[in-house]
């Protein structure tokens, strides 16, 4: 279960690129790629090991125009699905 | 790779290219990657639905009749090296009448292990398949040699490479 205090970690053996306005990750082991617009692109890249949730959305929320309830939604609901792929984990 | 054909195809087209880029500049020899088979074109070796892994390999480690993942162009191809010279491939696919065109060396990715066939698994590199993609790719080669004469002519190539085929699976 997430919540704000949260760290997602990115899977190390994730490869991506940061193309225009979104990201390409790919998974090379698994066969799969997963394609992210601006705003995961740039989720994406806040992924260091140490922010937690709460701190992603507070940077959401300085380089987007989102009210803070609506950017915890979008960026929760997308960390829940890159931990479902096994893209990112959380730590304990 | 599944989830990228999900986007139109200019999209598709970029990510594509991004994809290869990546399996060629990021992954490291004996790093392995999985690739879903979107055509029949190796049939009935591999089939759309099938998955291939590929192990990421020096070229001077390639030999004729292995499969190997190439980049061409804004993509990627897993097709069988049926000559090599110099510094260059040629590569058909199995169920191809026709080669495609040379292709240099450095647009290796890598080289074909494994074929997962839902739950059954071909293994490239037991002695039965490497004694046999030598034999095929001369066949194949032959095959199409035989198509320009005539398209007749390449019928007993073709027959041949389909019997030892379906005979291993």
């Amino acid at each position: 279960m997430l919540t704000l205090e949260s760290i997602p970690i990115p899977n190390p053996n994730i490869l991506y690129r940061v193309i225009d306005d979104e990201a390409v990750l790919v998974m090379p082991e698994q066969g799969k790629v997963k394609v992210v617009n601006e705003v995961g692109a740039v989720i994406w890249s806040l992924l260091d090991n140490h922010r937690t949730i709460q701190e992603i959305i507070q940077e959401i929320c300085s380089q987007f125009e989102v009210d803070e309830n609506t950017a915890e939604k979008d960026t929760i609901k997308f960390i829940s699905d890159l931990v479902e792929r096994e893209i990112v984990s959380i730590a304990k | 790779m599944s989830e990228v054909q999900k986007h139109h195809p200019q999209q598709m087209s970029s990510h594509h290219d991004v994809i290869a880029d990546i399996l060629e500049t990021d992954l490291s020899y004996g790093d392995v990657v999985q690739l879903n088979v979107v055509s029949n074109s190796m049939q009935p070796l591999m089939s759309i639905g099938d998955q291939v892994i590929a192990e990421i390999t020096p070229s001077d480690e390639i030999e004729q009749g292995d499969i190997v993942v190439i980049r061409r162009n804004h993509d990627y191809l897993t097709h069988r090296i049926i000559n090599q010279k110099h510094n260059t491939w040629v590569t058909k696919g199995d169920n191809n009448v026709l080669p495609d065109p040379k292709i240099s060396q450095d647009k290796l990715i890598g080289r074909v292990t494994i074929i997962k066939k839902g739950n059954r698994s071909i293994n490239l590199q037991s002695q039965q398949w490497v004694f046999l993609n030598p034999l095929l790719a001369k066949l194949s080669s032959f095959e199409s040699r035989a198509f320009s004469i005539h398209p007749y002519f390449r019928l007993p190539f073709r027959f041949t490479i389909r019997t030892i085929q379906s005979i291993l699976f």
